[in-house]
């Protein structure tokens, strides 16, 4: 304490100014509207550019299990194209992949930043509005639905995480098309939960969950996770349902960005026969 | 003691005045407005210790800042040089140390000193502050050619006045 202060001391002048120079600086920020737009710009591009090389340092450590993911795809991908080749019917089987051709197109994308622990997490990518990339685009993983697009500049965009209180998924089981929402009640990465499904629908312990494609943002039939827990509690018509998230969250890195090619002409249909609807 | 306070105190106002009301109203060629309030903090005797050196050039600088819609960057440039004042007296300090009884003037000191120190003074002064109010690094060369027409012609008032404005014994 006693050196602290004799520091305090014999360096007065230089602290002084130090915190006379800081108060000013804040000044400069606070009142002057252009050197606050260039402090900020600059400030966000240098944590993003920041962010970015951390990412590829941590990508290393993950490389053995990502490379298995990717692999697991690839396998899972040529089978679909064998088997689309020797049957031509595909009965029944809604998988997002079916719809391809001109529809959704892909885009690869790799996270830089990434949380779990918040109520509210948010992922950011390495791509912009200059790689064609605009708010309220799906994100996909290898394993399943990662968030929808919320902000893009021109090189990085932010993405509203399936971990976001705020998310809502229209989503139905895999095996008898009963709709529901999926949201997240902010307590554990590894699971969400499934709301809407009446208790008169019969429901398994892994059962899959996938999107029901309502929203026009998800493709239909992008996988979610499985089915963990069953709850039902009194009074109530519907289930508390627990899915457990085929994504592992903390280690995602390489997602697909897909683009509903027709979302405009959707919506515009949709929002003209509401307000006809309505007259 | 208490007519270097008054002087000084004088020396502030009139300086303050003249910059706020006449000198921040010019500018030449579109890019030259003379900015001579530093000749206060030049002119402070040198027995000023240095943390109210400091909080004078803070107090200077907002004042102008006020009157020329530019919160902080006028304040955070002088503070700046205000605060590399006692070192660059100490790079061209007499043979035998300053004098607190004298002022930082020409004909105490020489004229060749007057014109090191202050020029120094200005050139750090009107780099930072031009740095401040472009605050990036595009067009560093337009900011450096305005610097230097400006740290010429704020010298030369600068001498001017003090010329024009010393007591002849």
């Amino acid at each position: 304490m006693r050196n602290l202060l004799r520091f305090i001391i014999r360096y007065n002048s230089f602290i002084l100014f130090i915190v006379l120079e800081g108060f000013s600086f804040v000044l400069i920020l606070e009142y002057n509207l252009y050197q606050k737009e260039i402090f900020i710009n600059t400030s966000n591009n240098f944590t993003n550019y920041t962010k970015q090389f951390g990412g590829k340092i941590k990508a290393y450590f993950n490389l053995k299990e990502e490379n298995d993911i990717l692999n697991h795809q690839n396998i899972h991908l040529l089978n679909f194209i064998s088997n689309k080749k020797q049957n031509n019917k595909t009965k029944n089987n809604i998988d997002y992949l079916s719809y391809g051709g001109n529809y959704f197109s892909f885009t690869p994308g790799l996270i830089i930043n990434n949380s779990t622990h918040w109520q509210k997490n948010l992922i950011t990518l390495n791509k912009g509005t200059s790689d064609g990339v605009l708010p309220n685009m799906a994100i996909v993983g290898p394993q399943g639905a990662i968030g929808v697009v919320f902000k893009c500049s021109s090189h990085f965009s932010t993405v509203i995480s399936l971990l976001n209180t705020t998310l809502r998924i229209g989503a139905f089981i895999k095996k008898n098309n009963y709709n529901g929402t999926v949201l997240w009640d902010g307590k554990d990465y590894r699971f969400i939960k499934l709301q809407d499904i009446p208790i008169h629908v019969s429901v398994n312990i892994g059962d899959t969950i996938v999107t029901n494609g309502y929203s026009s943002i998800f493709p239909p039939g992008v996988p979610i996770g499985c089915i963990s827990d069953i709850k039902n509690e009194d009074n109530s018509n519907f289930y508390n349902l627990t899915v457990r998230l085929f994504t592992n969250f903390r280690t995602i890195r390489h997602v697909y960005i897909i683009k509903n090619n027709f979302r405009d002409e959707l919506i515009n249909l949709e929002t003209e026969s509401r307000k006809e609807n309505e007259q | 003691m208490n007519s270097k306070i008054i002087l000084n105190t004088i020396r502030f106002f009139l300086i303050l005045f003249v910059q706020i009301v006449i000198l921040n109203n010019i500018h030449l060629l579109g890019i030259f407005t003379p900015f001579i309030y530093i000749l206060f903090i030049l002119l402070l005797p040198v027995d000023v210790p240095d943390w109210f050196l400091l909080l004078l050039a803070f107090i200077t600088g907002i004042i102008i800042d006020v009157f020329d819609n530019t919160i902080g960057v006028h304040a955070f440039a002088l503070i700046f040089v205000t605060f590399f004042r006692p070192f660059i007296l100490k790079i061209w300090a007499p043979f035998d140390g300053y004098d607190s009884v004298k002022e930082l003037l020409p004909h105490e000191y020489g004229f060749g000193w007057f014109v090191k120190y202050s020029l120094l003074m200005v050139a750090i002064h009107q780099l930072i502050l031009f740095f401040m109010e472009a605050f990036s690094f595009q067009n560093f060369a337009l900011l450096l050619y305005r610097w230097g027409i400006n740290v010429f012609f704020t010298e030369i008032i600068i001498l001017v006045t003090v010329f024009a404005t010393e007591r002849r014994r």
